[in-house]
């Protein structure tokens, strides 16, 4: 029987990728969010500018260039949820071609495809790869940098370099863990040179480090700005114990209780199974060495992370892993390609059911798992030009701006009830009590119950209160 | 040749081996309950603005519901004990079908409970959709000055609950505070995920196995 070239095998798994992102894009097609996307949101209809865009997330956590990256696509196709989303799906398939080939390349399709797979098929990742936040392009940044890293290591090519340096500031401009994630890649590499006495690479590597802290400078007067501000006052709990064992389950959170444990299983062996590989190789296979430096960098992230949150405060949470976890899904697939080829095969079936159940449960999330739809429905149905919508819980205010414009929303605190307005449309929270019904009663109001509604994972009933 | 041909029979029975335990595993995983996933149905508010009069053994708290799905595990209320943490008593959480044959009772200790959170019971039992059930809360043994609280179902629905009696009688649009938790049954991507990990996990083992056999063959050759 005539095997498959490896050209073909790559040309099938690019179909694939391609065949993914398109199950991603299903996904974006709603008008569902929650706070951090609502604050992308926000900042694109208050910042129009990149001065203005670098001002505001100066005064956040996050460094800009993923904001920047958005103002220039919101410029071209305009402000839209679905827009937006889609910004998001885009760098999950640059990653995915990017891995296909250069794994592909390096370690062969089998690699490459489990690569893809496990990318694809990990829970938190379909929820990240629709998400209106900068996690995606982090995955790619920290993942090109990785890669150009280990091309430094084995080649020393001065193109590596290049592209080295530039997807390590392109990831340290888009998140401080990604940042982290690129100076243990640049130690690691360090290490490698120092370790391999390879004088010349070395100077090539410094020379990497030099211009890519220069390219950074003009934002380090920011990012100082910003540790100050977070080490007075952040909103991250304690990092316990329990916080940090509950690390290794977010991995692979799901509504099934077995697919967590298989997960964890399957990366558990995968563990288990570089350590028989260096055993066996007696640490002499390139290939063991690259799946090692996929595996720390994620680890060494959290590390880092609990460190900071330790002496300066919490300011860690699991998902600031994100940008790594490519780079933990190649460990698994340099370790599970050594595997024969039924092995595979069950794995990747294994996966792609895994993949079908994951997108089940974002379905469910991205398109049923809130009353926005119906709320809206209402909403832009029933309120009137003379009408107005208020709101009793200040904090989402800026969630309600994202939907609604601003000269209808009025705070309950800020609303003058002898005004000449229409109707009053109350969305009433848990948080904050209804306006007192004497005061409704003496400016004339009367008020009657609409029904159950919600805007996110923000619930409330609906109120309508009108002069008869 | 007869050492090869021994060798790739030693695979085979490795592998069938593997296949076979990972099929078992695959079945433990689909039979066994606590892997099944729960869906909760629950009330959104947590107020208690809203309360019975105190529950005894006579005069019980009592809630008419339609499940929503056919396997009920677990069911939540909200109590309150109105800062008493030294009474005696018991509650107990009875669920009953239409014609009054008990299906679980659950008791837990009044000193243990808390104002202001869930008290969890496992009721564990199996219902029909569509069917009417029952669910009541009283107090056995010493007095106590607990109350259940519930909501006015124009506030706040739950779909499962209907009409909601304390000592007997209706309480107009009330609504118990409370939580149903469901286990859902065993759909087919379940089964094939299921399957393909422990065969993949069993398969994996296998083939170490047989290599390190198969070295360890080689070296003694």
């Amino acid at each position: 029987m005539r095997s498959i070239s490896e050209k073909s095998k790559m040309i099938f798994l690019l179909v694939i990728a391609f065949g993914i992102t398109g199950i991603y894009v299903s996904l974006c097609f709603n008008q569902n969010i929650w706070t951090d996307e609502a604050f992308t949101i926000d900042l694109l209809n208050r910042k129009k500018t990149f001065r203005e865009i670098a001002a505001y997330t100066a005064t956040d956590v996050h460094p800009p260039l993923y904001y920047f990256i958005l103002r220039c696509f919101v410029a071209a196709f305009g402000v839209h949820f679905w827009m937006v989303k889609l910004l998001s799906v885009v760098p999950m398939l640059l990653l995915f071609v990017l891995g296909i080939i250069w794994v592909g390349k390096r370690f062969g399709a089998r690699t490459a495809g489990l690569f893809l797979l496990l990318t694809a098929a990990l829970p938190c990742t379909m929820e990240y790869a629709v998400q209106m936040r900068m996690y995606t392009w982090c995955m790619l940044f920290v993942t090109g940098c990785a890669f150009a890293a280990w091309d430094a290591y084995s080649g020393g090519k001065t193109i590596s370099f290049i592209c080295m340096g530039v997807c390590g500031v392109c990831a340290a401009y888009t998140h401080y863990f990604a940042f982290v994630a690129v100076l243990w890649i640049y130690g690691f590499l360090f290490l490698s040179y120092v370790f391999h006495k390879k004088g010349k690479a070395l100077l090539k590597w410094l020379m990497t480090v030099i211009l890519s802290a220069i390219v950074y400078l003009p934002w380090i007067k920011c990012f100082l700005h910003q540790i100050k501000g977070v080490s007075n006052s952040y909103w991250i709990p304690e990092i316990t114990p329990t916080v940090i064992r509950s690390y290794f389950r977010w991995l692979f959170e799901s509504d099934y209780p077995a697919v967590i444990m298989l997960c964890q299983i399957l990366f558990i062996f995968a563990i288990a199974g570089l350590i028989g590989l260096f055993i066996v190789h007696r640490g002499k296979n390139m290939g063991d060495y690259a799946a090692l430096f996929s595996l720390l960098i994620p680890i060494l992230v959290v590390v880092t992370g609990v460190l900071l949150s330790k002496l300066i405060r919490p300011i860690f949470v699991i998902r600031y892993v994100m940008p790594s976890v490519p780079l933990l899904c190649l460990f698994a697939a340099l370790v599970f390609a050594r595997l024969s080829r039924v092995s595979c095969a069950v794995l990747t079936a294994a996966l792609i059911c895994l993949f079908a159940l994951d997108y089940r449960t974002e379905y469910f999330v991205e398109y049923q798992s809130t009353y926005t739809d119906s709320t809206l429905a209402l909403l832009h149905e029933n309120v009137e030009e003379n009408d107005i919508i208020c709101y009793n819980y200040r904090p989402y205010d800026f969630i309600y701006q994202c939907y609604f414009d601003d000269d209808k929303l009025v705070y309950m605190e800020d609303l003058d009830l002898t005004g000449d307005y229409g109707r009053i449309w109350f969305l009433c929270t848990v948080y904050n009590p209804m306006p007192n019904a004497q005061v409704l009663v003496d400016n004339g109001w009367s008020i009657s119950y609409v029904g159950d509604y919600g805007i996110e994972q923000n619930e409330f009933w609906v109120y309508v209160m009108s002069r008869e | 040749m007869k050492k090869r041909y021994t060798m790739n029979a030693t695979k085979m029975l490795i592998m069938g081996i593997a296949a076979i335990i990972g099929l078992a595993g695959a079945l433990y995983l689909c039979l066994s309950p606590q892997f099944r996933r729960q869906e909760i149905h629950k009330c959104a508010t947590t107020n208690e603005n809203w309360q019975t009069g105190t529950l005894t053994e006579t005069e019980k708290a009592v809630q008419e519901f339609l499940p929503q799905k056919t396997e009920l595990v677990r069911l939540a209320v909200w109590v309150n004990h109105q800062d008493d943490p030294a009474s005696k008593g018991v509650l107990r959480l009875t669920v009953y079908d239409t014609q009054g044959h008990s299906l679980a009772v659950c008791d837990r200790e009044t000193a243990g409970l808390t104002s202001g959170a869930w008290e969890w019971f496992d009721v564990n039992v199996k219902i029909t959709v569509g069917e009417t059930y029952y669910f009541s809360l009283e107090i056995i043994g010493e007095e106590t000055s607990l109350t259940a609280v519930y909501r006015p179902l124009w506030l706040d629905r739950i779909e499962e609950n209907v009409q909601y009696f304390y000592d007997g009688e209706l309480i107009e649009g009330a609504s118990a505070a409370c939580q149903y938790c469901y286990r859902l049954p065993l759909t087919i991507t379940e089964i094939c995920i299921y399957t393909a990990f422990s065969l993949f996990f069993t398969f994996a083992v296998g083939e170490l196995i047989y290599r390190a056999m198969r070295k360890r063959h080689k070296s003694e050759r």
